[in-house]
């Protein structure tokens, strides 16, 4: 057990950084998406979840806060510390605005 | 392997997921084959196809757990669901997965209007067609159906068989007892004893835009003269095209007007033109004069030589004030007309056609504009056809009809007295031959039909880049939830886009 902890606190600094990286884009790509529908009603939300893709979404940002939990990088800022706070606030923006998307 | 090195790849991995979900909805928006196919299960979330609605017409999404099927029921007609359509598209293909339990008829329709009432119906189910184990004449080419009631064998008796649907349409209209769906094969009617008499027949109330005129030719010839003016109140050309069909809708002959130069909004109307058609020796039957055109052209008066003129669904009355003030001698007139319609509609546009219109024994109030007000006669059937009379003291009303309309009741033949729309009411002992055209039995698999209707969308409504398509079973009132739907399919097919096409979008966007 504590070989398997050693070897995934080995391999956390990566992991967190992937995800976090996986975390942007896909934030990124929701608020590409939001505009889209925003444009052309149902060409996204006729083929994909908004629902599923923000549980995935948020699904990365907790990967990566978790493997930077295990293992901090000292190189890099902590997620959800300082200047992520701004990405919190765009994925809150995105999903408030799915919300009302979906209200209409 | 270096955590390095799974961190580049969960990143070039993940990474491609939405850029390939992007280029896939791009490609989707853009349909660059020209053709795109949208599927929704009635317990699916995407919405590019709407759930079916409205809500208060549709039962709960329900499990059934013998067959392990989701499923809803439709509880009240119509039901309609609306598909986006993110670019023009020629035609589209719909198909219904469904359970019929009890509906004698099902249709699938595309709204081609504003009113949503205006709708155009196709097959999607037809009980009688499928399920009557009567004798059966199909022709695949024509799409012609021919169902015989067999003769009893206890008692050997029973209508007259045909061999061949040939010969029962060269026959099938000196017979009683047809019911006939999706046809005009119906119509070559012919009056026993008729003779023309050699009074002309007028008709002085103007009339505005298209119309379709039925008429009966005894001795092979067959004149009509229409007086035209072009309103040029809208702009565009208003070109006249009259088509003259027989009862089969076999062209007979074409008289082209073309529009008197003024494409204009707001002009002043053209100077009054004639349409003369004069033919001989046609066959005895039914003719169909089809004036077409936009609702520009005003029919300032029509007359011909034939006795019987019926007006098919649709008569503009246009003798109102709204119109002598552009035309200034035009007859303006009460008018009475007599119909063999169960169902009307009156509609008009100006404060000058507001009144109050007898329909039989019930006043109609039109006391708005562009509001569409309903007279349901319920006397007239599909078998038992009795005139009812139509008064419109000021005219300038547009009304429609599900049959036909006269000016005076000596124009009047009921010109399919042997045959009678099948209807989702009509009962199987009402008729010996069922005869269909262009209906398609729905396919059967494992738990479902899967009914399939291909509309031009040419004419469709379309409404935030929305499409409405409409299902409706009219016994559903009498027995809700016999139909259960469990997907609908849409294929949109188009032009394909072409290097030309993405060129032409660049330039406009940069211009």
């Amino acid at each position: 057990m504590t070989s398997l902890i050693q070897k995934l606190k080995r391999f956390a600094p990566s992991v967190s950084d992937a995800f976090f990286f996986l975390f942007k884009v896909y934030l990124l790509f929701f608020f590409v998406f939001v505009v889209l529908e925003t444009e052309e009603p149902g060409l996204v939300s006729g083929h994909l979840s908004f629902s599923a893709w923000a549980l995935v979404t948020v699904g990365m940002g907790f990967v990566a806060f978790f493997a930077e939990y295990l293992e901090p990088s000292p190189e890099r800022l902590p997620l959800f510390r300082r200047s992520n706070i701004v990405y919190t606030i765009l994925l809150a923006s995105c999903i408030l605005i799915w919300i009302l998307l979906s209200l209409r | 392997m270096k955590p390095e090195s799974i961190g580049r790849i969960l990143k070039i991995v993940g990474g491609a997921v939405p850029f390939s979900i992007l280029m896939w909805l791009l490609f989707l928006y853009s349909a660059p084959t020209g053709a795109v196919e949208f599927e929704r299960r009635v317990d699916d979330d995407v919405n590019i196809i709407s759930e079916l609605g409205p809500k208060e017409r549709v039962g709960n999404l329900e499990e059934d757990r013998d067959r392990q099927v989701i499923q809803r029921r439709l509880l009240a007609e119509p039901v309609y669901f609306d598909v986006a359509s993110l670019r023009k598209f020629d035609r589209a293909t719909v198909s219904v997965e469904f359970e019929n339990m009890a509906q004698p008829i099902m249709e699938l329709g595309l709204q081609i209007g504003l009113d949503p009432r205006a709708v155009s119906f196709k097959p999607l189910h037809n009980r009688f067609i499928e399920q009557l184990t009567w004798n059966r004449l199909e022709d695949p080419a024509r799409k012609i159906i021919l169902l015989q009631r067999p003769i009893n064998p206890t008692t050997g008796i029973g209508p007259r068989q045909f061999s061949t649907i040939d010969e029962f349409l060269n026959h099938g209209f000196t017979i009683e007892r047809v019911a006939e769906y999706g046809v005009n094969i119906g119509k070559q009617y012919r009056i026993p004893g008729f003779s023309e008499t050699p009074r002309r027949t007028t008709i002085d109330t103007p009339l505005r835009g298209p119309h379709t005129m039925w008429t009966y030719v005894k001795d092979g010839s067959l004149d009509i003269h229409v007086d035209v003016i072009d309103l040029n109140r809208a702009s565009g050309s208003d070109r006249v095209v009259v088509d003259l069909l027989n009862g089969s809708d076999e062209p007979i002959s074409q008289t082209v007007l073309e529009d008197d130069g003024d494409e204009t909004t707001g002009g002043k109307p053209s100077a009054q033109r004639a349409i003369d058609i004069s033919l001989s020796d046609l066959p005895e039957g039914i003719v169909k004069v089809k004036i077409q055109g936009s609702d520009d052209i005003l029919l300032r008066r029509i007359e011909t030589g034939q006795d019987i003129l019926l007006f098919e669904k649709r008569v503009f009355l246009a003798g109102n004030e709204e119109y002598r003030r552009s035309v200034p001698d035009l007859f303006v007139a009460p008018v009475t007309l007599y119909t063999d319609s169960s169902k009307m509609q009156a509609l008009t546009s100006h404060s000058s056609g507001l009144q109050t219109i007898r329909a039989g024994a019930t006043d109609i109030a039109l006391d708005a504009t562009g509001v569409t007000k309903d007279m349901i006669f319920p006397i007239n059937d599909s078998r038992d056809r009795t005139l009812i009379a139509i008064q419109s003291p000021k005219g300038d009303v547009l009304l429609t009809a599900d049959n036909f309309m006269v000016f005076e009741k000596d124009q009047y033949v009921q010109p399919d007295a042997s045959l009678f729309p099948l209807q989702a009411k009509t009962l199987e002992s009402e008729f010996d031959y069922l005869v269909s055209k262009g209906y398609t039995p729905a396919v059967k698999e494992k738990f479902w039909s899967v009914g399939t209707a291909t509309f031009d969308l040419a004419n469709a409504f379309v409404q935030d880049q929305k499409i409405r398509f409409v299902i409706s079973a009219p016994e559903l009132t009498t027995r809700p939830g016999s139909v259960k739907v469990h997907s609908v399919k849409v294929r949109f097919e188009g032009r394909p886009v072409t290097f030309g096409d993405l060129i032409a979008r660049l330039k406009r966007l940069l211009s």
